[in-house]
């Protein structure tokens, strides 16, 4: 019997690479990959030739929302400065030491988002907020439970094949922050970037700003989020990190001791364009987009940003 | 020499023998026929599902696959190395660390209080508290002359949490061999410690094998945890490139590179125990 049972073990092969060669035909016949379907209208922002008003195909009665009557926004936690201000009550899900509450209406994010659903005729007691914890989770495909998502989110390609984009509200640029004993900070070109070792968050622009335009000769050092990111550079364990100029002012002045902004790249190298995200195919994207111009076009959003962001950015450029 | 019915020696003992061989044959045939047939079947109502063709250009996307592969497998080189390294250091703590809970003499009680208190705490705590305390905590520490490397600290974590697994398999190992086996080596004349060299130690390690495999497999697949310290490995490149496209197939390939890697090491692992007891069983079992 021991004879027979490791012939049936051999002859089990047959089976098993039948099988596999099954799964590999799938693999391979199968391969069509869906089309992606760009869709222009969420991609290129809107011409400024929209109308500085709300159309009556936007009134709050009309609008398609998750909730019917109540605005359902979302943001990230822990709801960082300078695009969210304001304390949280302590029983709050937003509360903790460098949150914000978005709530309040408080900050650039904070104050516009406010702003916005004004336009639409929501007052702060008809919005609703739901935190956010993974990054990733507001501009991966399917359907979302808020009506819109805004957290300093890039508008690119990729992610819009998943999600709809409003108009951007914000244009940033990458920046490096370090501590000031770091010989990065003597860097004064990209080239001179390539000799150290940077940081930055999983699935964010910064990152693949580091390693499609950078490209360091180290492996760049990835990091699950924003507060690990800032504690390996505090060690002493990255020489800079690399985030959106403002969120890196913010970690500079906030949760870091002895940093600077070594740094920051202009618009020929690379521009952030921020926007609120939306379920693919939703109603509501025109009438934000509608919103936004209204608030941008009476000088709300311009006092949003002296007010927040001010001047900020006297920070050397890399060559 | 023909018997009554005529047929001949060699007749009598080929005939069985003949149909033993069909009806193994047989067995086989059964056997293929009925595995193609399961999992043909599975295989195909899965194919036809109705969410089948999203499910596939999300999880099995051939293009995706063979896109993000090489830079994958790059990835993996480290967690490769970092197996290898942390898996030798295991293999050898883990041993003295065994021995050092074996111990019966109450003079040395203390250093068997340390050996239980330290697999306690290390079993008990998961393997990411330790990465983050030793990684990110002690450099937060400042201590002069303590290197601040990532790399070195992921080390020290997966090394310290897996010796303690790896100690309580060697542990059960040392007990599992017969008492009368010291019994014996003690009345030849060997000291304690040649007994546990010599007669314990071989018996014991070879009893254990299997287990000690599978904590090496549980270790290959714990090193996707330095990820959280900064390097960018197998599992970390794949998030990476999933999150940049939306498409889990990146994750796929990765698990995939690391069942070839576990895989065949169980089959070479199997082999090496065969063959190590056909030769001192001698063809008893």
């Amino acid at each position: 019997m021991e004879r027979s049972r490791s012939l049936l073990d051999r002859a089990a092969i047959i089976p098993i690479a039948a099988c596999a060669l099954l799964f590999g035909s799938t693999l391979g016949v199968t391969a069509q990959s869906p089309e992606a379907s760009m869709d222009a209208a969420s991609m290129a922002p809107a011409a400024s030739m929209a109308p500085a008003v709300i159309g009556p195909e936007c009134a709050k009665e009309a609008l398609v929302l998750k909730n019917p009557g109540r605005l359902t926004l979302s943001t990230d936690t822990p709801a960082y400065s300078p695009w969210w201000a304001g304390t949280a009550p302590a029983d709050s899900e937003w509360a903790g030491e460098f949150s914000g509450y978005p709530p309040a209406g408080e900050g650039y994010e904070g104050a516009m988002s406010a702003a916005i659903a004004a336009a639409l005729g929501f007052t702060p007691d008809e919005t609703d907020w739901i935190p956010n914890t993974v990054f990733e989770n507001a501009f991966a495909p399917g359907p979302k439970a808020f009506d819109f998502h805004l957290a300093q989110i890039s508008i690119k390609p990729e992610r819009a094949e998943a999600v709809d984009f409003s108009d951007p509200y914000f244009d940033s640029n990458q920046a490096v922050v370090a501590l000031a004993a770091n010989a990065v900070t003597k860097a004064t070109t990209m080239a001179e970037l390539k000799d150290f070792k940077l940081g930055a968050a999983v699935g964010t622009t910064s990152l693949a700003f580091i390693e499609d335009v950078i490209q360091p000769n180290t492996e760049v050092s990835v990091f699950n989020d924003n507060a690990t990111l800032v504690q390996a550079l505090q060690n002493g364990q990255v020489d800079g990190l690399v985030a959106d100029l403002y969120s890196g002012i913010y970690m500079k002045d906030v949760q870091l001791s002895d940093a600077v902004i070594a740094g920051r790249f202009d618009s020929t190298q690379q521009i952030d364009q921020m926007g609120m995200v939306f379920e693919k195919g939703s109603a509501l994207t025109p009438c934000v987009d509608e919103a936004l111009a209204v608030i941008k076009a009476n000088g709300t959003l311009q006092s949003i940003y002296d007010q927040w962001i001010g001047g900020g950015a006297a920070v050397p450029v890399y060559q | 020499m023909n018997d009554a019915t005529g047929r001949t020696a060699a007749d009598v003992t080929s005939a069985p023998r003949r149909s033993l061989r069909r009806s193994r044959g047989a067995a086989v045939l059964v056997a293929c026929l009925s595995t193609i047939v399961v999992f043909g079947l599975i295989g195909w109502a899965i194919v036809n599902s109705s969410g089948w063709p999203l499910f596939q250009s999300k999880f099995f996307n051939a293009d995706k696959f063979f896109e993000t592969e090489p830079k994958i497998f790059q990835g993996l080189l480290l967690n490769i190395t970092f197996f290898l390294v942390a898996e030798a250091l295991v293999l050898v703590c883990a041993l003295v660390l065994a021995g050092m809970r074996s111990l019966r003499d109450p003079v040395f009680t203390p250093i068997r209080l340390f050996a239980i208190v330290y697999i306690d705490l290390f079993r008990g705590l998961p393997s990411i508290l330790i990465i983050y305390i030793l990684g990110f905590g002690i450099p937060a520490l400042q201590i002069p002359g303590l290197t601040s490397d990532v790399y070195v600290w992921a080390l020290v974590a997966l090394v310290l949490t897996w010796t303690a697994y790896v100690a309580e398999v060697y542990r059960s190992g040392i007990d599992s061999v017969h008492p009368s086996q010291e019994a014996a080596a003690r009345s030849l004349g060997l000291s304690s410690f040649q007994t546990f060299r010599f007669v314990v130690l071989p018996q014991a390690v070879r009893r254990v094998i299997p287990p000690l495999l599978n904590d090496a497999i549980g270790l290959m697949k714990d090193t996707a945890l330095i990820a959280f310290l900064g390097p960018v490995e197998a599992f970390r490149r794949a998030q990476i490139s999933a999150y940049a496209s939306f498409n889990f197939t990146p994750y796929l390939v990765a698990a995939l590179l690391f069942l070839l890697l576990t895989v065949p090491l169980s089959r070479l692992v199997d082999y090496l125990v065969a063959r190590d007891r056909k030769r001192y069983l001698a063809g008893a079992r």
